[in-house]
């Protein structure tokens, strides 16, 4: 066996051992004991970028379209910048109404620049479908009231290392939101790429921001902006439907990166011309689309839970309440409509916010909107934004603060 | 109002194991997580097709079914965990060049004798000292393990964990002499060449530690039981992990709360504990283990009415804050056969130089030591068909990322990867930039906002020459004075890692149960 002295004599070694508990002890006895620091300059920046919460003032509200779209332009209350973001990303709006809090995402309709002078944009066009919540906004919020949001969420954004230098942005209505931050982003200088959009519109009239779309073309050459209308010709826009044909037209030679935002609906038909394009994963990145509803349009969905009301029993810390669930709107909407819901975020089924654990009952799930973890599968977890109940449930949720 | 015989805070490594000797031990125990999802670090997200591990993490003493090391007993037989791991057959490979100049890229198999092999060819002259390497290492380890099993037993007259010396002395004399001397002078006084002291002295990033100061013991410990008992990382990412703990508390009638923070650890006017203030209301309990850096929890966490003594303080101000990350975790679309990568982990330090590796890691430009660790080599599950999975982590000494700007921060994030992708393809030849189909990457900013650690400390304070892992385990019970409050995780005694934080966890929660049995003995 070795035998290994480090001194000359070894068993100095053995002293030296003994005594470096009793070294180490001094060392700490002769630092001072001054009040130890709370917060260092990557805990207060991590704050800033990531706040559980922001508070603004209503400064401005602008009508857009056909008056059913509205940008409001809101100001941090406490005098501080907003969190800075990346342009695509939204802000989910948490609102008070009838005494529940109802939130939905929304996407942040300006550059990260205008968080600089201590503001954002918000643009929320009125769904009648959506009850909710936005229609209670445009009812509702007037300059100078309060409003409450979260920090900035969601993978929505230009990613240099991943996506090709050239974007065509395929937007429909309301989805042009996320493409006009980028827009913005770009004449600011916080994003490089050329993005070229193609904007689905249904006459010339639905065109939000085309103003502001040719003053971003005044200061920067990057940003190209082409209209598609599907129910009107009009002089300078593209008639029809957004085609694999009219996205090659655009794109040109060479490989490039395809965004799209709008509905649901949209989505299904651009797949399609996606595949037709030859277009692979990395290279085809798609928004979130709001609200997870109508599970029977979905493949494998039981219709005989189509149009039931099960009874949901929940568990959140030590307390167990019971409420219905309508079989025909995911979980999360039937905890809202409770007043219940814990904390949630992204409504598409992928960011996990909502993630609760599953004790007894079915729920149908979506595939494509499945962005549990493999683990989270074997274990019965499921994210309520993203599921329907198909017989009488029992979970247990995160708390709702 | 809920009434539990303890409560823990924080769902991290630390902070589960802790809950989960605790509920063993047939305690009524309430587990608070401030976040939706438990783990702390030991947690995946997915993007896109991709499901990501948050963590790099090798347990290094797990050991196999039926050949348990020091954590593989206490994850399996005394916890139960129901887990499904990953072995992986080699240690690494580095790629770089070391002081004298020599360029190497060097494969490292586990297993000693093909350990000594390898570093043989590579450094001619090395397999003597080599095989004295794993000698002290074994005793080194052997002693370990001896005093592990017996450092709860009792104190000496100065309140240091007892050591039966005569028994070291006899059984393990060249741990009593190693265990306080730096890695790389023990490496040069058994004769080592200076080549092989570069290649042996890659894993720093593992502790974050400068090897020319940091004890020999505790790398010699680690770099043994990666050897012996290989590498092991969970099937599923290390949520896997997390959720064997979370479903095991169940089993056992612990709650977990999610999404509840910890407000303030509540004591009555004499200081002493009586509950937790909390998202869900007050809990009523007597018995307090934080998973939080004791900075924070002195600072933010602990009712001022507990008179934190001064020693505690003087302490965390000698202490230096232990490594912080930037990652990228990357997906892409091409598989690893494709690729022609075969290798898990790759360390690519530019030159094999650990001092000037430490040097730079206090800086945010110079610093372009990386290592990267592929998935999908050692499991070809870990992202779907054609696809690979991979991390690359970066280790920064200092608070370097404090002094970025809001604005510029996201173009610094792309502008250190685009380094990082650089160096990987030169050092290893494999062209990957075109194929990235997903890519997230967290810098301290994200390990802040996350876990809430002082500068996003991952590692919790720095080893160094006169703060070791066995000094610090020698002054365990001196250093958590606070009657019915512990702290634990990565700050504790054992530093930075899964395989130890599991073991702090326990350790205070054994130091807690002592002193829940003592007070109801005394009809406290």
């Amino acid at each position: 066996m070795a035998n290994v002295k480090m001194s000359f004599i070894g068993l100095m070694d053995m002293l030296r051992f003994k005594n470096m508990k009793v070294q180490r002890d001094k060392i700490i006895d002769n630092t001072p004991a001054t009040p130890l620091v709370e917060d260092y300059a990557s805990n207060l920046k991590a704050t800033e970028r990531h706040p559980l919460s922001q508070t603004f003032t209503i400064e401005d509200i602008k009508v857009r379209g056909k008056g059913d779209v509205k940008t409001y332009t809101l100001r941090r209350t406490d005098g501080k910048d907003p969190a800075f973001f990346r342009a695509g990303q939204f802000v989910v709006i948490r609102q008070m109404i009838d005494g529940k809090l109802i939130a939905r995402p929304v996407t942040l309709s300006c550059g990260p620049a205008m968080t600089l002078e201590g503001k954002i944009q918000l643009t929320v066009k009125r769904v009648e479908q959506d009850a909710f919540l936005s229609a209670y906004i445009h009812d509702n919020w007037k300059i100078g009231d309060t409003v409450e949001t979260s920090g900035p969420q969601g993978t929505f954004f230009y990613e240099p290392l991943r996506d090709a230098k050239k974007v065509i942005a395929i937007a429909g209505g309301s989805g042009i939101t996320p493409v006009y931050a980028m827009a913005n982003a770009i004449a600011d200088g916080d994003e490089d790429f050329d993005l070229t959009i193609l904007y689905g519109s249904r006459t010339k009239e639905d065109i939000l921001f085309q103003e502001e779309f040719d003053a971003i073309m005044g200061r920067t050459d990057k940003v190209r902006l082409v209209n598609v209308l599907s129910e009107e010709e009009a002089e300078g826009c593209e008639h029809g439907f957004i085609t694999a044909e009219l996205i090659r037209k655009y794109a040109g030679e060479g490989v490039y990166s395809m965004f799209a935002a709008g509905s649901k609906g949209m989505y299904e038909f651009l797949d399609g011309e996606a595949e037709k394009l030859g277009l692979i994963k990395k290279y085809y990145r798609k928004e979130l689309y709001d609200n997870i509803s109508r599970p029977w349009e979905y493949p494998g969905y039981p219709m005989e839970a189509k149009d039931k009301v099960f009874n949901l029993k929940i568990k959140m810390c030590d307390k167990v309440f019971e409420i219905p669930c309508n079989a025909n709107e995911n979980i999360l909407v039937a905890l809202e409509r409770a007043g219940v819901a814990g904390p949630n975020r992204c409504r598409g089924g992928i960011c996990g916010w909502c993630r609760s654990r599953l004790l007894s009952g079915d729920v149908f799930i979506p595939e494509d909107t499945d962005g549990r973890r493999a683990q989270d599968k074997l274990d019965g977890y499921i994210h309520p934004c993203a599921c329907f109940a198909v017989s009488d449930l029992s979970i247990e949720m995160p708390l709702k603060r | 109002m809920s009434k539990f015989d303890a409560v823990v805070i924080g769902s991290g490594t630390g902070g589960l194991s802790a809950a989960l000797s605790l509920a063993t031990a047939g305690k009524k125990v309430l587990l608070l997580e401030q976040h939706n999802m438990p783990g702390g670090c030991a947690t995946s997200f997915v993007r896109g097709r991709f499901e990501f591990d948050a963590s790099l993490h090798e347990f290094c003493s797990l050991g196999t079914p039926g050949h348990w090391g020091m954590t593989g007993k206490l994850l399996m037989e005394k916890y139960k965990l129901d887990v499904d791991w990953c072995f992986i057959h080699d240690m690494y490979r580095c790629i770089g060049t070391t002081r004298s100049g020599k360029h190497f890229d060097l494969r490292l198999p586990c297993g000693v004798e093909n350990i000594i092999k390898t570093m043989e060819e590579a450094v001619p002259g090395s397999e003597k000292p080599m095989r004295t390497f794993f000698e002290l290492a074994q005793e080194c380890s052997d002693a370990y393990d001896y005093f592990n099993d017996h450092m709860l037993d009792g104190v000496d007259k100065k309140g240091y964990t007892y050591v039966d010396e005569s028994l070291f002395m006899k059984k393990f004399p060249n741990f009593l002499r190693m265990a306080e001397y730096p890695f790389n002078k023990v490496l040069r006084k058994i004769g080592m060449p200076e080549d092989a002291i570069d290649i042996l002295d890659v894993y720093w990033t593992y502790i974050g530690a400068d090897y020319e100061k940091m004890s020999f013991v505790h790398q010699a410990w680690m770099f043994l039981t990666y050897a012996n008992y290989l590498p092991a990382i969970c099937t599923r990412t290390s949520h896997e992990l997390t959720m064997a703990g979370i479903r095991r508390l169940h089993e056992l009638g612990a709650e977990v709360w999610l999404n509840t923070k910890a407000h303030k650890v509540v004591s009555d006017d004499n200081g002493k504990i009586i509950g937790v203030e909390t998202d869900a209301g007050f809990v009523e309990t007597n018995y307090v283990i934080a998973n939080v850096n004791p900075q924070t929890a002195y600072t933010k966490l602990l009712d001022k009415r507990v008179k934190v003594p001064e020693v505690e303080i003087k302490r965390l101000n000698a202490q230096k804050h232990g490594v912080r990350f930037f990652e990228a975790y990357v997906g892409l679309n091409k598989s690893v056969e494709e690729l022609g990568i075969t290798d898990y982990t790759i360390f690519m330090p530019g030159v094999l130089d650990n001092a000037k590796n430490f040097e730079w890691s206090k800086s945010l430009d110079l610093n372009t030591h990386s290592v990267v660790v592929i998935y999908n080599v050692v499991d070809p599950e870990a992202s779907p068909e054609g696809t690979t999975a991979m991390t690359f982590t970066i280790t920064y000494t200092e608070d370097v990322w404090g002094s970025i700007s809001q604005r510029d921060y996201a173009k610094k994030k792309s502008e250190i990867f685009s380094q990082v992708l650089a160096n990987f393809e030169k050092d290893t030849g494999i062209i990957i930039h075109d194929c990235i189909e997903e890519i997230e990457m967290a810098s301290p900013w994200t390990f802040c906002n996350f876990l809430g650690t002082p500068q996003g400390t991952v590692y919790g304070f720095e080893i160094n020459e006169w703060d070791t892992m066995v000094s610090r385990l020698m002054s365990l019970r001196k250093e958590q004075p606070i009657h019915g409050f512990k702290t634990c995780g990565a700050a504790g005694a054992r530093g930075d890692g899964f395989n130890q934080t599991y073991l702090n966890g326990d350790d205070i929660a054994r130091l807690l149960l002592e002193e829940m049995e003592q007070d109801a003995k005394e009809g406290r």
